[in-house]
Parts: structure tokens; C-alpha cells; sequence
């Protein structure tokens, strides 16, 4: 895990996503500008698929000052990725009081001394690498077409801190497990059940629910299970409905007569595969 | 002793959580137990009507919580069994107009000379759900062998594990014989993979059971009744004997005798 922000992080804006108690916290850049700042976390939050959805989440400002508007786009972008900005941490007297205008709760900067078996041990860092900027040489001005289109270059490195969390039982439908690290699950996920990892997922048992790997954008990440035969399947960005064609009823996984056996689906190519877990090539390889 | 409370519930509509609440209730009271059975689907009251008993109604479970009456003028004693009682829902209040702790109250009182009580749960997973499962000793989780049915069933395992910490046990409703042994119905089996619950009884598809259900008289009433069999098999297990599952009739004696003659 190198590929992140270890291009000079002083030049590229980087989110830091820790964890609070049990809370999610954001910690957002303090010198750069805010549209870019806003820019970096909406595509982070897009690549992450609604890994955070549904959760209460706190932002740390630090010292930047944020006028009424300026928040105001922060809580719009947290809500239109479904996630409810309940708590705000800033250094600024200006972002306190614009915060008191639109009461949002200002916790301190200073987490409270949670014990350590309850803080979540994970910390992701998202930074965003820009394009070139290319000189055009007859005019001296920056080129057409640079900065502006062109996405932003997201990395996201899920710190190995993070250790697996071991989940023993069945996911049923309508049970979601999540974890920021990778998932190890000894049972079965149901139709209708879902797992969504920061990292791998590997199920020994069977795998009929829905699974999401690399939530938080990590597209290196691999799924594993016995019995493979997920509704949906997704790697980071990546969505596969499966990979079976006789797979397509909804009722598909009764009355099987033939398991295929272990498989493992990782991303080659901007394309989800799903093979055997002794093909040639499937084995996972250190990368 | 203090009365056992069972709580028949499902998540998805129209599996036959009456009909089973209903005929388990029945087979229980002749076996000489003292069952009451309680209707709590408030607004949509029917127990009383398959259990042909709607013109006896006085008072109803809402107008005891509120306490306009004493529960005891509430509940109809069945003209067939001594031992058998119904407390009805209430037709015109909702859902909300029950709170879990009422149930749990009204069940408090009924476990002090009662053997079984039985609740009828509403469809769904939300207050009506919470207020049948507050005072459960036991769930009896009805599904068919369906797989919209199983999905609901899976997610109601999920809460009951979470939020009582009780594990249902299953009735499977309206197993088709014919259907499974084609390949085209799930299997008992198939069934209890998906779920990993334990087994309560599997109540065969028949028309039967509609029929009965129809006139008022359950088809436990009648034991001599081909399905009638899986109620009272119920209800034996319940009270603890090990019962082993009957053997379904899926043939007709002449398809039977064609397939010894083989041809």
C-alpha cells in the first residue's frame, strides 16, 4: 500500500477520514482552497459508494475560516451522499460563530478519551493528485483543457492499521456488517444480506448476498468465498450484477446442483473477474 | 407454573399466520391445555372470524388496555373447548394505539392461570411486530416455501436475534408434495439451509385448511383431517414430546397403485 500520498503531500490536498468513539471524522485541509477541498471529498465520497451513508459524521475544520455559505456547501455535499453532518470541530472564531447560525454542534478538537478497545483503530487518508499543469510556451499561460475537466486522480490509502474483523454467524437479509479493514466471515451471507469492507472480503461459507470490497476506493482489493454466487458485487467503483450467466434468476440459488467451488473476483483491467480460486493467474499476488 | 407465551409471526402477509395461530391453538387446548389466543393485529381483526367466533365479541384487546373493561370480559370462551379462549384485535384503533409494555402487561396477567398464549401477529416488521413479540417466550416463525417469503423470514430471524435474542423455530406453510418432488418448490431442506432455525413442523398444502378456515372451524377440530395432523404434530412438540414428521400424501391410491404396477 504506497501509491498515495507519498507524491509530496504538501502540494496535494489530503483528507484524513478517523475515528472518533464510534464516530466517523473528517479531517479536511486547512490552506487549500475550499472549492478544491470540497472537490476532493465530493469525489471521494462518490468513489466510496455510500460506504458512510446513513451515518452521523463529524468534519474538522482546523483553522479555517468558513462564512455561512462556505459550511453550508459542506453540509449540502455530506447530504447529498446521505450522511448527516452532526458535529463540527474548528479552531476559527469565524467558523464558530457561522456554525451557531446555522446550529450545527461544535464538539472539541480533542477527542475525549475513549478506551481503546472501543475506538475504531483505522485511520484512511485521500489525496488527490492534479494533472500537470503544462505551460503553453507561445503565450506563457497555462494550456487549454488542463486543471479544470479533468478529474481529480483520487488515491485512497486504507493505513495497515486496520486490522480484519472476524465475523462468525450468518448475515441475514437486511443485516449489513461493515468494517474499514478487510472481512473475514466464517458463515454464510444470505440474499438480501450485505458486507461492505475497506478492504477484502473472504467468506468461507456462502456468499449469496451483496458484497462490497474497497469500499473506501481501493480497487486492489479481492473477494473470496466457497460458494460464490453474490447478488450484486462490487470492487471499489466497480459493479458487477455477477458474473454467471445461468445466474440470472432470482431464485437461482435453490435447487443447485452443482457448487462451482471456490472463487475470487479482483479487478484486472477496470473490470470485475470472477474465477476459480486455482486458475491460473487468480491466485492473490502481492502487489 | 406460569403460562408460556408463543408468538406466531412471519414478516410477509398472507403465509398463514392465522390459519396457524388458529389451528396450533386448538390442537394445543385438546391436548387439554389451557391456551388463550390473542389477536394482535389491531385494525385488521380476522382470528375471530376463522375461529367462528365474531358473534361473541363484547369488548375487544384495546378497550382492556385502556382499561374501559376487565380483561376477563374480554375474552370468549370457544363454544367448542372448555379450555380454549380468544382475545380479539380491535377493528376501528391502529397499530399505534398498543404499546409493547401494554402487551407485555396483558400477557402478565393471562401466564397466571393460562398453560399457552398464543399471539397472532400482524404482517410487517414495524410497531405491530414490536408489540406482538415483546412478551414472547417463544417465536413460531411461519414462512412458505417461497422465496419472497424466505427473504422476509430471514430478515425477521435477523431482528428476533438482535433485538430479544430469541431464535424463532419454523413452520413451513402450504408445502406443495407434488411441487417439491418435481424440483419445482423449494424443499424442506433446501428451506432450513438458507434459515438454520430450527424445525417446528411443516403443514402440508391443502385445500382443506382453506375450507375449514371458511366455515369458522379450524380443520385441527377435526382430527381425523389429512393436514390436521401437522397441527396437532405442532403442538406436541410444543409441549416438548419428539414427534417425528408425517408422512405426506402427495399420491393418489391410483397413482400409487400405477407405480407399484409401474406402467
Amino acid at each position: 500500500m504506497a501509491h498515495s500520498s507519498s507524491s509530496s503531500p504538501s502540494e496535494s490536498p489530503t483528507v484524513r477520514i478517523r475515528g472518533r468513539g464510534n464516530q466517523v471524522v473528517f479531517e479536511l485541509p486547512e490552506e487549500e482552497p475550499w472549492e478544491d477541498v470540497l472537490a476532493l471529498l465530493r469525489a471521494h465520497l462518490e468513489q466510496a459508494r455510500g460506504f458512510f451513508a446513513g451515518e452521523p459524521v463529524a468534519v474538522d475544520l482546523g483553522q479555517r475560516p468558513l462564512d455561512v455559505d462556505g459550511l453550508q456547501q459542506l453540509r449540502d455535499l455530506l447530504a447529498e451522499q446521505k450522511m448527516d453532518l452532526s458535529a463540527l470541530m474548528a479552531d476559527n472564531d469565524q467558523t464558530q460563530e457561522a456554525a451557531q447560525t446555522l446550529s450545527i454542534l461544535l464538539a472539541e478538537a480533542t477527542p475525549e478519551e475513549t478506551p481503546n478497545y472501543l475506538r475504531p483503530p483505522w485511520e484512511v487518508l485521500v489525496s488527490a493528485e492534479r494533472p500537470e499543469r503544462t505551460t503553453d510556451p507561445a503565450t506563457g499561460d497555462d494550456a487549454p483543457g488542463d486543471g479544470e475537466e479533468e478529474p481529480l486522480a483520487i488515491s485512497v490509502d486504507v493505513l495497515p492499521t486496520v486490522p480484519p474483523y472476524i465475523f462468525r454467524g450468518i448475515v441475514r437479509s437486511g443485516q449489513i456488517l461493515r468494517h474499514a479493514g478487510s472481512i473475514v466471515l466464517l458463515g454464510d451471507v444470505n440474499p438480501g444480506g450485505q458486507v461492505i469492507a475497506g478492504g477484502d472480503v473472504l467468506v468461507w461459507g456462502r456468499l449469496w448476498g451483496t458484497v462490497h470490497a474497497g469500499a473506501l476506493g481501493d480497487a486492489r482489493a479481492v473477494v473470496a468465498a466457497l460458494d460464490f454466487e453474490p447478488v450484486q458485487l462490487r470492487i471499489s467503483q466497480y459493479v458487477a450484477r455477477t458474473a454467471k450467466e445461468e445466474s440470472e434468476a432470482p431464485a437461482r440459488w435453490f435447487r443447485r446442483t452443482r457448487i462451482a467451488g471456490p472463487e475470487l473476483a479482483r479487478v484486472v483491467d477496470e473490470e470485475i473477474v470472477v474465477e476459480k480460486w486455482d486458475a491460473p493467474g487468480a491466485r492473490f499476488r502481492r502487489e | 407454573m406460569a403460562g408460556t407465551v408463543l408468538t406466531v409471526t412471519s414478516g410477509k402477509g398472507g403465509v398463514g399466520k392465522t390459519t396457524t395461530a388458529a389451528n396450533v391453538s386448538v390442537a394445543l387446548a385438546m391436548t387439554g391445555q389451557t391456551v388463550v389466543v390473542i389477536d394482535a393485529d389491531i385494525g385488521l381483526r380476522n382470528l375471530d372470524i376463522v375461529m367462528g367466533l365474531e358473534g361473541y365479541i363484547l369488548y375487544d384487546l384495546i378497550q382492556v388496555v385502556e382499561g374501559r373493561c376487565a380483561l376477563e370480559q374480554a375474552l370468549i370462551r370457544d363454544k367448542r373447548l372448555d379450555n380454549l379462549y380468544i382475545l380479539p384485535a380491535s377493528q376501528t384503533k391502529d397499530k399505534m394505539a398498543l404499546a409493547p409494555e401494554q402487551m407485555v402487561a396483558v400477557c402478565h396477567e393471562l401466564r397466571t392461570w393460562a398453560d399457552y398464549i398464543l399471539i397472532d401477529s400482524p404482517a410487517g416488521i414495524e410497531r405491530g411486530f414490536q408489540n406482538a413479540i415483546a412478551p414472547a417466550d417463544e417465536i413460531l416463525l411461519v414462512t412458505t416455501p417461497e422465496v419472497s417469503s424466505l427473504r422476509d423470514a430471514d430478515k425477521v430471524i435477523y431482528l428476533l436475534e438482535r433485538h430479544v435474542g430469541l431464535p424463532p423455530r419454523l413452520v413451513i406453510n402450504r408445502y406443495n408434495v407434488p411441487l417439491v418432488r418435481r424440483g419445482d418448490m423449494l424443499s424442506r431442506q433446501d428451506v432450513l439451509d438458507i434459515l438454520a432455525v430450527d424445525l417446528l413442523g411443516v403443514v402440508p398444502e391443502d385445500d382443506e385448511i382453506l375450507v375449514a378456515m371458511n366455515r369458522g372451524h379450524p380443520i385441527a377440530f377435526d382430527q381425523n383431517a389429512y393436514a390436521s395432523m401437522a397441527y396437532h404434530n405442532i403442538a406436541r412438540r410444543i409441549l416438548g414430546y419428539n414427534v417425528p414428521l408425517m408422512p405426506f400424501r402427495d399420491q393418489t391410491l391410483w397413482q400409487r397403485i400405477r407405480s407399484w404396477l409401474s406402467f
